[in-house]
């Protein structure tokens, strides 16, 4: 636990300088990063648009992903998680789910969902698969489940800039973020937020 | 969404929308049982029904299972996505001048069954220890996706939509209470009007 604890400071501290260093070093076109005016979203409105994250982690087919590779342009939703949560993951999966079905379906095909499992140890791609079929059954686009190492999801948490994971990845952040064509995020969704405050929101950040 | 603490109409103002889907057969099979767990539980009704509650328990009767001053309603699991937990999420409205508590609960359906009604810690993300639902006097008291829920772990069969469980749940003064819980589908809205 304790090694857990030091494990996720040091981490904690590694995303605080790969914050300051990614906000210096990101380009910064005036239009993408400039803030939007508020009440704009239905979501919670992030204080700083954040940039998209690069990480590379392994798809439920045992395949390499490269996040920022295979999402950049598209408007993403990306959700750190486990499949043995009893409440907020599931709610959040099925709450997008919701949210994707009330929006028009060219943009719809257009979103990409990815879920990182911050449980690496039980959630294996078979596992993960499994769990993300009961949310897109019966949609057009697959939820993307994602798996690595635990230093690998925790790189990719701290990259994301989202509180890291720690107790086995059961306390991790339960912000959703959305990510637009423009490679920034400025809003997210958390425990709370309901599938309209989404549907509302997708065509404003997708444009 | 519906609040665990926070006074919450929203049950008895959306009732309607989800009665009528019931076919009218049901409806009225239901409504006697209903009338007919009324007529036990008298007192109860009487208190809600004169106008001496104060609060949001007095809003409109609702329709679920009694026990003492309490009634539960309200109450489902969600179809879960995982083979191994779901949780149950239910309000329990207090008509009685004492403050209760939902301290725990069993399901045959699951190995381990607890409550936890911690909405902060939820919120977090944490997997927080096991908490009693507080249900105050003349109040409603919710779990609530996010905010609370009971938990089922270690399922020993396969919960699916129209599927339902029997949970029994203990409450400190109330005592304890067999409720009929659905399983519904895993994105379909919940009863009583909760977004999920």
């Amino acid at each position: 636990m304790r090694k857990l604890l030091v494990a996720a400071v040091v981490l904690g501290s590694v995303a605080l300088s790969a914050c300051t260093a990614s906000s210096e070093a990101a380009p910064k076109p005036a239009i993408s990063a400039a803030p939007t005016p508020e009440g704009t979203y239905r979501g919670l409105e992030l204080q700083l648009a954040q940039p998209r994250p690069t990480f590379t982690l392994t798809d439920t087919g045992g395949k390499p992903y490269d996040f920022a590779a295979r999402t950049r342009g598209a408007p993403t939703l990306l959700y750190f998680g486990y499949t043995h949560c009893p409440d907020v993951c599931p709610t959040a999966m099925a709450d997008t789910a919701i949210a994707l079905r009330g929006v028009a379906s060219a943009l719809r095909d257009k979103v990409k969902v990815v879920f990182v499992t911050t449980d690496p140890a039980r959630d294996t791609g078979k596992v993960l698969a499994s769990w993300l079929r009961n949310f897109d059954a019966d949609l057009p686009v697959k939820f993307v489940g994602l798996t690595g190492t635990r230093a690998q999801v925790e790189a990719a948490q701290a990259a994301a800039k989202v509180e890291v994971a720690s107790d086995g990845g059961q306390t991790h952040s339960a912000e959703e973020l959305l990510y637009g064509p423009d490679d920034y995020a400025r809003v997210a969704y958390v425990a709370g937020s309901s599938p309209a405050d989404l549907s509302h929101d997708l065509p404003i950040v997708a444009g | 969404m519906t609040s665990t603490s926070d006074p919450d109409p929203a049950p008895a103002d959306t009732r309607p929308r989800r009665d009528s889907r019931v076919p009218a057969g049901f409806l009225a099979a239901l409504l006697a049982v209903v009338l007919g767990v009324g007529g036990l539980v008298v007192g109860a009704r009487d208190q809600a029904g004169s106008g001496t509650t104060a609060g949001p328990a007095a809003a409109a009767p609702v329709t679920g299972t009694t026990v003492g001053d309490l009634t539960v309603y309200d109450a489902y699991i969600r179809q879960p996505a995982s083979p191994d937990v779901a949780a149950a999420y239910l309000s329990v409205r207090n008509d009685g001048d004492t403050p209760d508590r939902l301290s725990s609960a069993y399901c045959g359906a699951a190995t381990t069954t607890t409550v936890h009604a911690d909405s902060a810690a939820m919120q977090a993300g944490q997997e927080a220890p096991a908490t009693p639902l507080a249900v105050p006097a003349k109040q409603v008291a919710a779990l609530t996706p996010a905010k609370g829920h009971i938990m089922l772990d270690k399922l020993t069969g396969t919960l699916r939509a129209g599927d339902t469980v029997s949970l029994l749940l203990r409450f400190d003064k109330a005592g304890s209470v067999l409720v009929d819980v659905p399983v519904i589908g895993i994105t379909a809205p919940a009863p009583g009007g909760a977004t999920s």
